[in-house]
């Protein structure tokens, strides 16, 4: 044995690290074979190793013919398969893979006595991973060698193993996918058409079993053997086969197996029609379409409509199996459905009919897609088409949806509606649109409209121009009111329904872009003082800015069309602040006019390549800063200045920002001061770090400190400095500045003379702002922001709570609720323990409001971090269940309700033993006075 | 086990109730209203669907009388089918729920709403023995049975 073994692996190696010296090494290999093969003959527990030997040297390339063939042969004849482990058995099946693989030109000429030995072999297999490799064998075999009187024992060696089901145990190492091996096991089936007098008996034999498992798996197979088969394998079996498919669908238990059969028949009928060109197999076609018509086009004529559904699954599933098919089925149906709707006199069943007939149309639509030849539905296009246009004047609101849904439909399947009808078409949905006494109605023909929008935008595009525009130059008529007296179509809703139409193309968004701006235009002008005409400019702002939206997504066309946005929507807002200086109270000052405006000009702006973006920003900063403009007042110009894509430079930064700080603080005008701390916000996040900014910093953080002390000044302008200061923390924070926190404690509670205010503010510092500090807008946001922020600024504030007195602790404990809250939890599972007893010491305390912040907290923190808490589950309960008692506040009573509440999703063996002691506790708030009180009390008790 | 009322109708459910100015204002004394008991129970699982009693009409707010004062509760309650076996295990769910959400010292009858089953005289008897329902909740299986009704199916 010693010898063997050491024999083996020496030459193993030998043959590894041999040079490559061709007729050298064929000796080897051919000597190393005859050895090998000798030693098959041996002890048979020697076996398994030369197997392993015979695997390695059978891969390679030098083995010979007769080398590949004296190894079957041998592997044949001398190994019992069945004896071997699994492990050794793999190698004999992943050499015959390869073997089939790579040296197939060498096994065929060995014909049946290879299939026979490879039967022999894979008998009684049971191995999932061996399986996968003998069943990928299998089916090289039947596709490529004579099989022979063998054909049935190779079918069965199979098929035995129908409909596998394999589930892995946990401990196994090397699992296979089931699916895998299950279309692997479906590709041996179907491998040749040689199978189909032994496969489609199986399927039959499945299919009649009550096993749904069995039955999806088989007619999976029937679905990859059908074209395999052909019409010759599926003569004697169709008509079984159509009868257990109708049975399935029309009994519809199971959508899965529904679906299966669907694609069963599909690939059936194509099976049957690829062979047509015969006169035999033809009427093979003929035979098996009809006995499906048979039993599915009576149901279609049935005026309960019940078996409809199903009837029409068949047909369409018929229908897309092949264009004969197809032809065949829209020949058949179409003029019964269409009789059906001429002669039926309930709303229900026309209804049912026109839908059966559109999932027709659609399947053809799809079927006939790529053929240049006309589609069966030519014929019947006219009468179709009329009929849709019909109904949409009809009395029915299902029907006119129903017109509305299918006409959209015909435009998108091809040929149905030629060039020169669509206007047409266009035309009735707008018309529906303006005039339907429904809104549903009007809604749903809007959406048509959109969705034709996406197929020809041009043609829409002038529908909408001309018909709809002109109805936003006048008042809506009053003479077709509907009953409560409101216009039957508003301005609103024309406005709404462009956006929806031109959201759909580019090309309609362009043309609608300005349709808005001049609408816009003159609503400013009009200058009503109906809350209406607010109204009417906010939305025509939104949907200004949803059409904007969607031209910017094609670049090409929105660098020219947004230069020219861009210059209209700007000079708006700046005509309406010189206008307004006047004093009056004016629409386009209004402040969400402003800001709707603003944020069409941040798309537009957003969008622009690093030139114009340059260019836009210079003329900006030129008209803000050397016209003489009344700055006071200046609301409009200062918002688009804050915008700074692409890192553009800022020319004369140090004057802007001047005078940016003095609106920001002294300006009366509320607007303006706010855009102008956003501006500045901007700027700090985007100039780059150095001397300048540390200036600036210094700069804003002297000139504001002293207006955020209360004695000074008056409070308007301390809320406008704490605006700013909110806005630089932001821009701070994110960008992670070492100064943020000086900034942040400042704002977060060092102000607490009268500290509502800043408390207000702390929480947003933290995070993201949508307009201005986005990434959107190429705002500077350092990856793990709010995590650096956390850790620099959590010390101070522990280290300030303990100093300050107890009055001054609630603002303390809100800024460090507002810090837990944005955390990951990674970075608060190490922070938290030590946070606990400051939670459990503020619970103690006497102020209501630190109740409060606190509760809230906790309750957001339990159910993060149930290991933490369940370790103080006793520091905390106590306290809480007092607090459900305080008698003069309710809203402590219910936070403190809720907290608990929280608590029980902590593990079992933390609450249980609490759980008699709270339920007794909770029988007190049950009884509360209030009833919100003893809602909560109910829910956290019964949880 | 089949299903005895295998296609039940389907009700609309009512709106959550509005929470009122007074209801915020800690000074005011509310009440405990019929609104506010069934609040408590139109949420508990029918044993056999997966809807709520509120859902299949089982419960209505008009059939619940509530006098806070005298700590009073009635509530009928209307089996979907005269046959349904279901009906005592709904009553006892019904009564565990308010035992667990109602204070101590309130007097809870659940009965069965007059003419809409076959045994109800027997049902109300066994729902209005309180040494019956007391010894219905020891076992742990009926317990187990009821407490899958009353966890909100949400």
């Amino acid at each position: 044995m010693s010898f063997r073994h050491c024999q083996k692996r020496n030459l193993r190696k030998q043959k590894v690290g041999l040079p490559c010296h061709c007729y050298v090494y064929d000796c080897i290999v051919a000597l190393l074979l005859a050895f090998y093969i000798d030693r098959l003959k041996d002890h048979h527990a020697v076996t398994p190793h030369v197997l392993r030997g015979i695997a390695v040297l059978g891969r390679h390339q030098l083995l010979s013919g007769d080398g590949v063939a004296t190894i079957l042969h041998n592997l044949n004849s001398e190994v019992h398969a069945q004896s071997l482990t699994a492990g050794d058995r793999r190698h004999m099946y992943s050499l015959v893979t390869f073997f089939l693989q790579q040296r197939l030109t060498d096994i065929q000429p060995l014909g049946a006595d290879f299939v026979c030995g490879f039967i022999q072999m894979m008998d009684g297999e049971k191995d999932p991973l061996n399986l996968m490799l003998a069943f990928q064998s299998v089916r090289i075999i039947a596709q490529n060698l004579q099989l022979g009187v063998f054909a049935e024992e190779l079918f069965e060696v199979v098929a035995c193993y129908f409909p596998i089901e394999y589930k892995p145990t946990p401990t196994a190492t090397e699992t296979v996918d089931q699916e895998e091996l299950r279309r692997r096991l479906r590709q041996c089936l179907t491998a040749t058409s040689k199978f189909s007098e032994y496969c489609l008996p199986l399927i039959l034999e499945k299919l009649t079993s009550s096993v749904t498992s069995a039955k999806i798996e088989s007619l999976h197979v029937l679905t990859a053997g059908a074209e395999v088969f052909g019409t010759e394998g599926l003569r004697e079996f169709h008509g079984s086969l159509w009868s257990c498919i109708r049975r399935e669908i029309f009994s519809a238990v199971n959508d899965t197996l529904n679906r299966a059969a669907e694609c069963a028949l599909t690939s059936m009928v194509t099976a049957l029609s690829n062979d047509i060109t015969e006169k035999k197999n033809l009427s093979e076609f003929e035979e098996f379409i009809g006995r499906v018509f048979e039993d599915t086009i009576r149901h279609l004529r049935e005026p309960t409509q019940q078996m409809i559904g199903a009837s029409t699954e068949v047909l369409l599933a018929v229908a897309q199996g092949s264009h004969y098919a197809c032809q065949k089925v829209i020949g058949r149906v179409v003029p019964l459905l269409l009789e059906q709707f001429h002669s039926s006199q309930q709303t229900a069943q026309k209804k049912g009919a026109l839908e059966v007939l559109l999932q027709h149309i659609k399947i053809c639509g799809v079927t006939w897609q790529d053929r240049k030849d006309e589609s069966p539905l030519a014929a019947y296009r006219d009468s179709i088409f009329t009929i849709f246009v019909s109904l949409l004047c009809g009395a029915t609101v299902e029907l006119r949806l129903l017109a509305l849904s299918g006409l959209a439909q015909l435009v998108g399947t091809p040929n149905m509606v030629v060039d020169t009808e669509r206007p047409l078409v266009a035309e009735h949905f707008v018309r529906t649109l303006l005039g339907d006494r429904n809104p549903t109605v009007r809604d749903e023909a809007v959406k048509a409209l959109a969705s034709m929008a996406a197929l020809c935008p041009f043609v829409v595009r002038d529908t909408a121009q001309e018909m709809i525009v002109p109805h936003l130059n006048h008042e809506p008529k009053h003479e077709d009111e509907s009953h409560d007296g409101e216009p039957l179509v508003t301005h609103e809703f024309l406005l709404k329904a462009l956006a929806t139409v031109s959201v759909e193309h580019v090309h309609v968004a362009v043309e609608t872009t300005s349709t808005f701006v001049q609408h816009l235009e003159r609503l400013l002008a009009e200058n009503s003082t109906l809350d209406g005409a607010l109204h009417e400019a906010e939305v025509t702002c939104q949907c200004l800015h949803q059409a904007t939206s969607a031209c910017v997504t094609d670049s090409s066309i929105a660098q020219n069309l947004c230069a020219n946005l861009l210059t209209k929507c700007v000079g708006i807002l700046v005509h309406g602040a010189l206008v307004d200086s006047s004093g009056n109270k004016r629409l386009v000052t209004n402040s969400s006019i402003v800001e709707l405006l603003s944020s069409v000009v941040r798309t537009i702006v957003q969008n622009l390549d690093a030139d114009g973006a340059e260019e836009v920003m210079s003329l900006m900063v030129e008209m803000f800063i050397d016209s003489n403009l009344d700055w006071l007042n200046n609301a409009a110009a200062t918002c688009p200045v804050k915008f700074e894509p692409l890192q553009a430079h800022i020319p004369r930064q140090s004057e802007l920002i001047e005078r940016l700080l003095a609106i920001a603080t002294q300006c009366c005008h509320l607007v303006s001061s706010i855009s102008a701390a956003k501006c500045i916000g901007g700027i700090i996040n985007k100039m780059s770090a150095g001397r300048d900014l540390d200036t600036l910093v210094q700069t804003i953080c002297v000139s504001v400190t002293s207006r955020m002390e209360p004695s000074s000044v008056t409070p308007e302008q301390r809320g406008q400095a704490v605006t700013l200061w909110t806005w630089c923390t932001k821009a701070l924070v994110l960008r992670s500045h070492p100064q943020q926190t000086l900034f942040a404690e400042k704002i977060g509670w060092k102000t607490h003379s009268c500290a509502r205010l800043p408390l207000k503010h702390f929480p947003g510092c933290s995070s993201e702002s949508h307009d201005i500090l986005s990434s959107a807008m190429h705002a500077d946001i350092k990856i793990m922001y709010r995590q650096r922020f956390f850790l620099t600024t959590l010390p101070k504030l522990v280290q300030c709570f303990h100093q300050v007195d107890s009055d001054q602790k609630q603002y303390h404990l809100a800024a460090l609720s507002s810090l837990l809250k944005f955390m990951p939890k990674q970075v608060l599972i190490a922070e938290l323990p030590p946070l606990l007893p400051l939670l459990v010491q503020s619970l103690n305390s006497q102020q209501v409001a630190v109740w409060l912040s606190t509760l809230s907290t906790l309750s957001d923190l339990i159910a993060e971090m149930p290991d933490i808490f369940s370790r103080h589950i006793d520091d905390f309960l106590p306290r809480l269940l007092d607090l459900t008692q305080y008698r003069p506040d309710m809203t402590v009573r219910i936070s403190a309700l809720k907290c608990l509440a929280q608590f029980t999703t902590l593990p079992e063996h933390v609450i249980l033993p609490q759980q008699d002691r709270v339920t007794r506790h909770l029988v007190s708030a049950l009884d509360d006075h209030k009833r919100l009180v003893r809602k909560a009390a109910v829910d956290t008790r019964t949880k | 086990m089949p299903l005895e009322n295998i296609n039940p109708v389907v009700y609309q459910v009512s709106d959550d109730r509005e929470i009122t100015a007074d209801e915020e204002n800690d000074d005011v004394v509310d009440l405990i209203d019929s609104r506010e008991i069934f609040d408590l129970i139109r949420d508990i699982n029918d044993p056999e669907h997966p809807l709520t009693l509120e859902e299949l009409n089982v419960l209505e707010s008009a059939n619940i009388q509530v006098d806070d004062k005298a700590s009073r509760v009635t509530i009928q309650f209307t089996p979907t089918i005269p046959h349904c076996s279901m009906a005592t295990l709904i009553g006892l769910s019904i009564q565990v729920k308010l035992l667990r959400s109602l204070p101590t010292r309130f007097k809870v009858d659940v009965k069965i709403t007059p003419g809409t089953h076959a045994s109800e005289q027997a049902i109300n008897k066994q729902l209005g023995d309180k040494e019956r329902v007391a010894a219905a909740l020891e076992n742990r299986h009926l317990l187990a049975v009821v407490n899958r009704c009353l966890t909100p199916a949400k």
